[in-house]
């Protein structure tokens, strides 16, 4: 690679980073918490430098999904921690964030039924409802990111906003009932 | 719906986020390649030279395959033709009934991954008393004798999980088990066999549950195997439950 075209890498990547990384910085805090969200975005933007010729035109998705294939990585990685230390110790072990990006994001909720209901989907359907939510996907650009067609995307959210209506009903009526808050409880 | 999803919204713990600076990302490239430049060692073209040997080696055994193919339909043609006209019937090709062929681990230092067929099990999980309790034979927790000193300072649940293993694990594989309670991420509770376990043995794993924890407790267990990288691991999942406290 010539002194130019590295030059030029540069700047295609600084354009993106400074359009984008804001984004991917609150996707990971959301997951992974404050603490270790720009590590993964900086691993985020390394591999979009490796690729930068596989980025799309609309690289906001490709950079969500980059997202979150780093924090399963992550997360992957702390279990495997976990198991091993458990397995050189001879004893239990607890995690520090098991099975983190929910935990965390969870945890995060000053909305105790929501938490709930949202605790109670699959890990599919509460992914696809946070990208479309939370990060502002377009149903698109969201199918873009989890990898999967338009088509399969509209029917997989029709499904997880009524899990989630059902899940929010229970977890509305559990809390009207007097029962202690879940979010609060977890904590 | 369209409220469920104004709520999910207005939920949002992160609405807005300044960018990071940039230089996080120029740091770390530049620790990668400081790293790559040190790890072009000979160790580094160790590996690759063994890689090529594998690929040629792999490229050796295609060819003697597609040879033996070739060599084999040309037989059943010739002997196709030796029978005669088209009506005669063919002879049901003999099995040798040998085993397959079961893949190897290269010298000792890998296990090779399975399929979640050949170790998917149904857990058993049991919720026991709450209470102290101590440790008995072989890691196992029971009740306290008197005299005894408790491993939990308060009475906490115990949770048994059980399996029978259907493959043994070996020095380079093992099974891994995790605990959690949905409303108490710090009960978690996670480890993996210690010793060598033989395909039908019972597997029992103990975790101790706050006595005041609610909600959802989910249990899995994988079958790992070591694989040729050092820091990576197949993992095969054996199975998952979930209940609720009571």
């Amino acid at each position: 690679m010539t002194g130019v075209e590295e030059f030029e890498r540069r700047l295609r990547l600084e354009a993106l980073f400074h359009a984008h990384a804001g984004a991917v910085r609150a996707y990971a805090r959301r997951r992974v918490g404050r603490v270790a969200a720009d590590d993964t975005v900086s691993e985020v933007f390394v591999v979009a430098w490796r690729r930068l010729d596989d980025v799309p035109d609309d690289p906001l998705p490709w950079l969500l999904g980059c997202a979150r294939n780093v924090v399963a990585h992550q997360h992957r990685r702390a279990r495997r921690d976990v198991a091993l230390a458990g397995r050189l110790g001879a004893v239990a072990v607890a995690p520090d964030a098991p099975d983190g990006a929910p935990a965390q994001a969870l945890s995060q909720l000053s909305d105790g039924a929501l938490a709930q209901a949202l605790s109670e989907l699959s890990d599919g359907d509460r992914e696809l409802l946070l990208l479309i939510a939370w990060e502002g996907l377009t149903g698109a650009q969201a199918a873009r990111a989890l990898g999967c067609s338009r088509n399969a995307l509209a029917v997989r959210l029709h499904r997880a906003r009524r899990r989630l209506a059902a899940a929010l009903g229970r977890a509305d009526r559990k809390l009207a009932a007097g029962a202690p808050d879940p979010a609060k409880e977890a904590v | 719906m369209s409220n469920v999803m104004e709520r999910l919204r207005a939920g949002n713990p992160e609405p807005g986020c300044d960018p990071p600076s940039i230089e996080i990302v120029w740091r770390r490239l530049e620790s990668e390649r400081e790293v790559a430049a040190g790890s072009a060692s000979p160790d580094r073209t160790a590996r690759l030279g063994v890689r090529r040997r594998t690929l040629g080696r792999l490229g050796l055994a295609l060819a003697s395959a597609v040879a033996l193919g070739v060599a084999a339909l040309a037989v059943a043609l010739l002997a196709g033709g030796h029978s005669g006209s088209g009506g005669a019937p063919s002879v049901p090709q003999q099995r040798t009934g040998a085993p397959a062929r079961r893949r190897a681990a290269p010298a000792g230092t890998v296990a090779p991954s399975v399929s979640a067929g050949a170790v998917a099990t149904p857990l058993t999980l049991r919720m026991l008393a709450v209470g102290r309790y101590c440790n008995g034979e072989g890691m196992q927790l029971v009740a306290c004798r008197p005299g005894q000193r408790p491993v939990n300072a308060h009475p906490e649940r115990l949770v048994q999980l059980s399996l029978t293993a259907r493959r043994s694990a070996e020095p380079h594989s093992w099974y891994a088990w995790d605990i959690e309670a949905s409303a108490c991420p710090q009960a978690g509770r996670a480890g993996a066999t210690l010793e060598p376990v033989r395909a039908g043995a019972r597997l029992t794993f103990d975790a101790l549950i706050p006595a005041g924890c609610r909600g959802r407790l989910s249990a899995s267990v994988s079958y790992v195997t070591q694989a040729p990288r050092a820091d990576s691991e197949h993992e095969t999942l054996v199975g998952r439950r979930t209940v609720r406290l009571p």
